[in-house]
């Protein structure tokens, strides 16, 4: 591989890693685009590749975030078991559905939810009682205090995940945007510990469709390999600057960069990418 | 007992540290055997860590014997039924 080819992949890898590490969102919706517009690959060859970027940044952030307390495995563990049973329902499904359907309700998801984060302001249920199963807490980077709060509407948010993941594994965008406006809108959970989250969930969603690639022999291993380590450098980036943002502003962030998201989906609704 | 969250840590770190390591080498080596070798068991390392992270959350829980764990072995369970159902 040519070294400016290798330098300019992992720099496009610690870009989209510090973004899915600060925001949880996994990076896919600015590798699969750079991949293909910029470096020419096709789409199959520029999932396989984003998926190993995703998991190196998701999987780097979260064992920052599991080992501080930062992140909710339990939680993530439940959600992403229906996730996971979505997303093969939505490959089976997919094939039956026009691709800009897909996109457009896509895209619709993502715009009502970053309207609701920017105009309803958070709100996370305090525990009732210490023995509460369903009651968490989580260690703030920025503020170092322990909150705590109480998971809420668990039926139905478990059930929406299963859309989530339908819906990612539908349209080839990544969950992350649609978990952590669900997690924090629907269940009460605070935006820092969704977002950590949702790094720790993203790598098991990219895991099965990895594995896969890896399996086929598919996967362009010298660009995975660079999109990884700057992903994973990127992952640390995002880490740390994660520290120094508050809870409100990462919340207000994210809205913006789930409209960012929408636009770049309905453009490939429409033809445009 | 062992820390959950510590465990879990440990799991993911060591497999995408260890991965991104040997990518370096590979990339380092370029094309030809050592390269492609390492290239391959970086790359696989990094994939797996996640799903090593299931399986040693999952460990923990079921250590001490927290309900939780019922979600971490269903996971598992659909995560290789998918692969397999995938890959056959």
């Amino acid at each position: 591989m040519e070294p400016v080819l290798m330098a300019e992949l992992i720099a496009v890898g610690a870009l989209s890693g510090t973004l899915g590490a600060l925001f949880g969102i996994g990076g896919g919706i600015i590798f699969v685009p750079v991949l293909t517009i910029i470096y020419g690959l096709s789409a199959s060859e520029a999932v396989a590749v984003s998926l190993v970027g995703i998991i190196a940044s998701s999987t780097g952030a979260a064992a920052f975030y599991v080992e501080k307390g930062a992140a909710n495995v339990r939680l993530g563990l439940l959600l992403e078991t229906t996730t996971t049973i979505g997303a093969m329902a939505g490959a089976l499904v997919a094939v039956y559905i026009e691709n800009w359907i897909l996109l457009a309700a896509f895209a619709a998801v993502e715009i009502y939810s970053a309207a609701s984060m920017l105009l309803v302001p958070e709100r996370a249920p305090a525990p009732t009682s210490e023995d509460d199963p369903l009651s968490f807490s989580y260690r703030d980077d920025k503020s170092g205090e322990v909150k705590r709060y109480r998971v809420g509407r668990l039926a139905p948010g478990t059930a929406l995940c299963a859309a989530a993941g339908a819906m990612s594994s539908m349209t080839g965008v990544g969950g992350g945007t649609v978990k952590i406006p669900l997690m924090n809108l629907m269940m009460g959970v605070p935006m820092r510990a969704a977002s950590n989250t949702s790094n720790y969930m993203i790598g098991i969603t990219a895991f099965s469709g990895a594995i896969i690639y890896l399996a086929s022999g598919s996967l362009l291993m010298e660009h995975a390999a660079a999109i990884a380590i700057g992903a994973f450098a990127g992952s640390i980036a995002g880490v740390h600057a994660s520290r120094r943002i508050d809870s409100s502003s990462v919340r207000r962030y994210f809205s913006v960069l789930l409209l960012f998201v929408a636009a770049v989906v309905l453009l490939e609704a429409g033809g445009y990418l | 007992m062992i820390e959950m969250g510590r465990a879990t840590a440990a799991a993911l770190k060591a497999g995408v540290v260890g991965g991104v390591i040997l990518c370096v080498i590979g990339l380092a080596l370029g094309g030809g055997s050592p390269g492609d070798l390492s290239l391959g068991i970086g790359i696989a390392l990094i994939v797996f860590a996640p799903f090593a992270g299931v399986l040693v959350s999952t460990a923990c829980l079921l250590a001490r014997r927290d309900p939780w764990a019922l979600a971490g072995a269903c996971l598992a369970a659909i995560v290789l039924a998918g692969l397999a159902a995938s890959l056959l």
